[in-house]
């Protein structure tokens, strides 16, 4: 196990590389200056000169990328051209708003998906199965922005259960944060619930019909007992891949949902970074989140092993 | 060619001025100190030095912290602020400032003029980056007479010299050197204005707290001058980057104050939040939108063309699709505000789809397709696109809208890489600058004749001159067609019923000092 976690860790060193190169090349191929962005419409061509002179961004392309990469090796992430300060100070700052609401959302969407992926698939066929799966169609086709609006409107206009804007970090004030995340997290949890659920429901599907199910009925074992104890615990392992997956889709940044909340999350700087052709910060943050990203994989991958034993490393 | 009665601009005017003004007649009662004002701003700081900055935002937050020399009133005539007095040389290359005795910084220093000297030493460094620089440039030398007294000497004679001093964007703002760090940041501002500098967090909010000792200037408030006195104790602005969750917000009152209230809730407004005790105001604005024509592209470069698109165009139907109903038709760079602004500049062709056609003919015109390079980050500069298609389209015009992010968009800009460029700017209270920023369009290279005047009107301080001289650049591009002007756009502002003497400038600042809570 330790052996195959440290092969899989130093392959992490490789891809980082090739995504290091490759986040450089695409984000300088997209058009627009980010010395122009900077100033606005109304600078004078001298002023846009010196704001590219200062940034480096009158250097031929390779020189510019082995001034970033080489910072880059020794934990220099760059500086925000348009605010200034270090790139990766910005990352830690926002990553935990991002980190928080995510993991939210993901509990709150086990809680509810796993459940209901079980019970569709005991009910298979029934008023019961199409019920839980027309609510997790639901869930997949409603945009984010939307479900959020309306989310606000009924339960923070209407209601007065939640406040529609602002935001304390939980570490800061626990009970006032996560009044502030209840909302945002559900309506993010409930695309990830939606997803996982129709996973479940195939892989207890699929689960269901094999004989060794049949056997642990034979035994006259309760229905909930082959269920939970026999088959979920097979059909759980694709169920956290789906998760993983998503989870680390998610913290990469749930832009959506918090730019609706207004959230100081990673995601919505990513995007103004991409509006703003920051490219110190854009840089930054998708190797951070490719990081990220490599970290959860290898952990659903170890993780896969406590529910699938014929797994080895 | 005729002259058009804008009936909409008056009518439009007047509306606004009675919601502007139901906002502040509650403003007469004696006002109370202390409390908390949440002002729900549309996005977050950029830069927290006045130095260094050039957005628009910026402005709008941080005046209420630093000060320039003069500013502007409601008629946006120059009025003191840091300086008390002023005279110009005879020749307008030198002029002499008195300072404000008493005024202090908000670490308590009293402000001197040493403190201007190094605030504009510091703005015209290439090294502190100021984007807009070269409006400043022509300052050759700034010098301190005596404890209160300054003088900037300029490399060119500049009557309008004044204006520079009263920019708003960015603010010549006079800072002590106690405010910049050892790296030469700033990230504790401090300035003379009537609200502190407490805290930043990015994209969560900007907080200000009530100066205690602020010495206002003399007079009644009127726009940026006059009596400037803080009523409110602590004033947090907060970012709400999401228009539907803004109005949701200042219902909820976590807001009190929203800056840019949707044009799309002002029928709800009247139907329902009115009764739930919000206010809404509306003030006709500066800020302008156009069509650029690119003068050195093929089929564009042709002034027959430019003209042919002019009677194309109808000009209320662009700023209706644009602006649902909240924006004044203007054809003219001189808001209909302005004392500059004559029957001469509201002279504009009328839709007429005959003309429209013989000039294309005239033009050599063979239904080539005509790119419209516009934007949906500004929802207005594609919207006002897309109905320039469809009227060009009536005409014969084979005309193409073209979206592209904002970022490359300028970049067009820039490069002068464009047939027809659709586009908006903020407010330009001096039409000199107005005229300046046109320059983007290359129409100075193509007609040296308006630079020609451009440059004079810049050179002298004689109105009438001014005036006439304005109204030949207008009816110089009405022949030229370099670009289109549409409309003025209206600031529609919202806050809650309790928040008295609250007011929006034409320029599109809100103005917080004088403001109070009744609750």
């Amino acid at each position: 196990m330790l052996a195959y976690f440290l092969k899989r860790t130093v392959l992490m060193v490789p891809t980082l590389l090739l995504v290091a190169l490759m986040v450089f090349l695409l984000v300088h191929l997209i058009p627009g200056d980010p010395a122009i962005v900077m100033v606005g419409a109304e600078a004078d061509p001298a002023a846009i000169e010196n704001i590219r002179r200062s940034l480096g961004l009158d250097q031929p392309l390779p020189i510019q990328f082995i001034d970033w990469f080489g910072r880059l090796l020794s934990g220099d992430f760059g500086k925000s051209i348009t605010s200034g300060i270090p790139v990766l100070e910005t990352i830690l700052e926002r990553f935990p708003t991002t980190l928080v609401l995510t993991t939210l959302a993901m509990l709150f969407s086990v809680a509810i998906a796993i459940p209901s992926g079980v019970l569709a698939a005991k009910f298979r066929n029934t008023g019961k199965d199409y019920l839980f799966m027309l609510v997790s169609l639901i869930g997949v086709s409603v945009p984010g922005f939307w479900l959020g609006l309306m989310g606000l409107l009924v339960f923070s206009v209407q209601l007065g259960w939640f406040p529609s804007s602002g935001y304390v970090p939980v570490w800061q004030d626990f009970w006032q944060g996560l009044n502030y995340m209840t909302l945002p997290s559900i309506t993010l949890g409930f695309f990830m619930a939606a997803v996982v659920a129709r996973m479940t429901r195939s892989s207890m599907l699929e689960v269901m019909r094999l004989e060794y199910v049949t056997h642990a009925r034979a035994k006259g074992l309760s229905e909930w007992t082959v269920l939970l104890k026999h088959a979920l615990k097979n059909a759980f392992a694709p169920t956290l891949t789906t998760i993983g997956i998503q989870y680390g889709m998610l913290l990469g940044g749930a832009v959506v949902t918090e730019t609706v909340f207004g959230l100081p999350g990673l995601g919505r700087f990513v995007v103004q970074s991409i509006y703003g052709r920051d490219y110190p910060a854009v840089q930054g943050c998708i190797l951070f989140i490719a990081l990220v990203y490599m970290f959860v994989n290898l952990a659903v991958d170890v993780l896969y092993k406590v529910f699938d034993p014929r797994v080895k490393f | 060619m005729f002259t058009r009665a804008i009936t909409r601009a008056a009518h439009g005017v007047l509306v606004g001025l009675f919601l502007a003004t139901a906002g502040l007649g509650s403003a007469q009662a004696a006002p109370k100190v202390g409390g908390t004002l949440t002002f729900g701003l549309p996005t977050d700081l950029t830069k927290l030095d006045p130095h260094k900055s050039s957005a628009f935002v910026d402005t709008t937050i941080l005046m209420h912290v630093v000060e320039p020399l003069v500013t502007y009133n409601k008629k946006l005539e120059i009025r003191p602020l840091l300086a008390d007095s002023w005279k110009f040389s005879a020749d307008y290359t030198s002029l002499t400032m008195n300072l404000a005795k008493g005024k202090t910084f908000h670490n308590g220093r009293e402000m001197v003029a040493d403190d201007v000297v190094w605030s504009f030493k510091r703005l015209l460094d290439p090294e502190t980056k100021n984007p807009k620089r070269s409006l400043f440039e022509n300052i050759a030398k700034v010098t301190a007479l005596d404890a209160h007294t300054v003088r900037f000497d300029l490399a060119k004679p500049q009557p309008g010299f004044l204006h520079v001093l009263a920019n708003a964007n960015p603010i010549p703002a006079i800072l002590p050197k106690e405010t910049v760090d050892a790296d030469g940041n700033i990230t504790k501002l401090i300035g003379t204005g009537p609200f502190q500098f407490v805290e930043w967090k990015p994209t969560q909010y900007i907080e200000l707290k009530r100066y205690a000792a602020y010495k206002s200037p003399a007079g009644p408030k009127d726009g940026l001058s006059g009596d400037r006195t803080p009523y409110i104790d602590t004033l947090k602005m907060v970012p709400v980057s999401e228009e539907n969750v803004a109005v949701m917000a200042l219902l909820n009152k976590e807001i009190d104050v929203l800056q840019y209230f949707p044009a799309k809730y002002v029928e709800k407004y009247n139907k329902q939040y009115s009764k739930q005790g919000m206010v809404l105001s509306e003030v006709p604005g500066m800020s302008w939108y156009q069509v650029f024509f690119g003068l050195n592209k093929p089929v564009t470069d042709n002034p027959d063309f430019r003209r042919a698109v002019a009677y194309a165009l109808d000009l209320d139907e662009i700023t209706r699709a644009a602006y649902m109903g909240h924006a004044l038709v203007n054809p003219s760079v001189i808001p209909a505000q302005s004392g500059y602004y004559t029957k001469a500049q509201k002279t504009w062709v009328s839709k007429d789809l005959k003309k429209a056609k013989a000039l294309l003919k005239k033009a050599g015109y063979k239904g080539e397709e005509v790119v419209i390079d516009t934007t949906k980050n500004y929802a207005p500069m594609y919207k006002q696109a897309i109905a320039m298609q469809s009227q060009m389209a009536a005409a014969g015009i084979n005309a193409k809208v073209n979206v592209l992010e904002w970022p490359v968009l300028l970049k067009r800009l820039y490069g002068k890489d464009f047939q027809m460029l659709s586009f908006g700017i903020g407010p330009k209270p001096d039409p000199v600058s107005a005229y300046n920023y046109l320059r983007l369009s290359s129409a100075f290279d193509v007609y040296p004749e308006i630079k020609a005047l451009v440059d004079k009107a810049d050179s002298t301080d004689d109105d009438a001159l001014r005036r006439d001289l304005f109204d030949k650049i207008h009816l110089k591009t009405l022949d030229t067609v370099p670009w289109i002007e549409f409309y003025n756009y209206n600031y529609l502002n919202a806050y809650r019923d309790y928040v008295k003497g609250y007011e929006t400038l034409s320029i599109g600042l809100p103005v917080l000092w004088g403001v109070w809570l009744d609750k």
